[in-house]
């Protein structure tokens, strides 16, 4: 005989499945939830970007940009600026994270003794997400600056 | 200390430490699903091996003492950043851990440890992801992004793909590795393999 106890658990366990299930369907309808990245287009249009590296010692370089407006993140205008300019990048990819890291822009490595990082902004605001998660659009400027940690960086506090 | 108390805390701690430090190459690439929360698109799942110093914490606070389930954790965070090095941020993600150590203790000095309890263990798993996460972030907001509220939501918004592996990577841990030690406990399956001239329960009962 199933006891009372049992049959309620179910009940309430199948309505908390039933609510789960509609909620993540809705939040895929909303868009809030999606399959594949949603900023990447294929689009093909051109764009132009602003790309400036700070190093922390008074040097600053700075690279007009263009490349396909498809694939534009802060990750493929650095490495396109890398190729056209000759200048080496040290970058490693996380898939846990989905994005890479950049530990070294043109032979200035990250160094945690002196508490030192590679961090990007995007038109003067601090870059939230990986670098392959930052879409860049037409006009937009990016700043790699080598500096203490702001807001935490990719890899962060895990 | 006794015997007893070694025979848990060492392979606690080798099982941290050794998790720790070579099990990040084996985490799978998070799949493609995303999430745009407040116009931030991130993946679905941040990976990390958050779970296994959670399900060491969780072991220490069922199996030990309180004293001996907070330093099990808080050994194996100092020994491990030792190595891959850290910041200020070990305030927080130190005592997050002995906190959840904490609450595993607590549970089990109030129901024990055992199969009985399996709904509550489960529950306690996820309430110390939760805690951890809100304490850590909460961390993070201090050190490093705007004291304003904006910063607050944007450090909390950011941490949601992490808090989402958090909890489906402990909860799989709990079930597949914390109640089958509370079973053996239960059992005293353990207490037979530490001591093979005692037979465990079931094997009595069999006779």
């Amino acid at each position: 005989m199933i006891s009372r106890r049992v049959v309620i658990f179910v009940i309430i366990g199948v309505v908390v499945l039933f609510l789960s299930v509609a909620g993540i369907f809705k939040l895929i309808d909303k868009g809030v939830i999606t399959f594949g990245h949603p900023e990447i287009s294929s689009d093909n249009e051109s764009i132009k970007v602003l790309l400036i590296i700070d190093y922390g010692d008074g040097r600053l370089d700075k690279f007009n940009v263009s490349i396909d407006s498809g694939n534009a993140t802060v990750y493929s205008v650095l490495m396109k600026a890398s190729e056209e300019n000759g200048f080496p990048v040290g970058a490693e990819y996380y898939p846990q994270y989905k994005s890479h890291y950049i530990y070294s822009i043109n032979f200035t490595d990250q160094n945690p003794k002196i508490n030192k990082f590679w961090q990007y902004y995007i038109n003067g605001n601090y870059g939230p997400v990986g670098v392959d998660l930052q879409k860049v659009e037409n006009g937009d400027i990016i700043e790699w600056k080598f500096e203490e940690p702001q807001m935490g960086s990719l890899e962060g506090k895990k | 200390m006794s015997r007893k108390k070694i025979a848990i805390i060492l392979p606690l701690i080798v099982a941290g430490i050794v998790g720790r430090l070579t099990l990040s190459r084996l985490l799978p690439p998070s799949p493609d699903i995303y999430i745009n929360v407040n116009g931030i698109t991130q993946p679905l799942f941040m990976m990390d091996l958050f779970f296994v110093i959670a399900t060491v914490s969780m072991l220490s606070g069922f199996l030990l003492d309180r004293r001996f389930s907070i330093v099990v954790p808080v050994s194996i965070m100092l020994l491990t950043d030792l190595i891959i090095g850290n910041n200020l941020i070990f305030i927080f993600t130190w005592s997050g851990f002995a906190m959840i150590a904490l609450l595993s203790y607590i549970l089990k000095s109030r129901k024990g440890f055992n199969l009985q309890s399996k709904y509550l263990i489960l529950g306690t798993g996820i309430a110390g992801v939760l805690l951890y996460d809100l304490w850590t972030n909460f961390g993070c907001w201090l050190l490093w992004y705007p004291h304003t509220v904006e910063g607050l939501i944007l450090c909390y918004t950011l941490a949601i793909p992490f808090t989402l592996w958090h909890l489906l990577s402990t909860t799989l841990s709990v079930t597949f590795i914390v109640l089958p030690i509370a079973y053996l406990k239960e059992t005293k399956t353990i207490r037979f393999l530490l001591n093979p001239e005692r037979k465990p329960d079931t094997v009595i009962a069999d006779n």
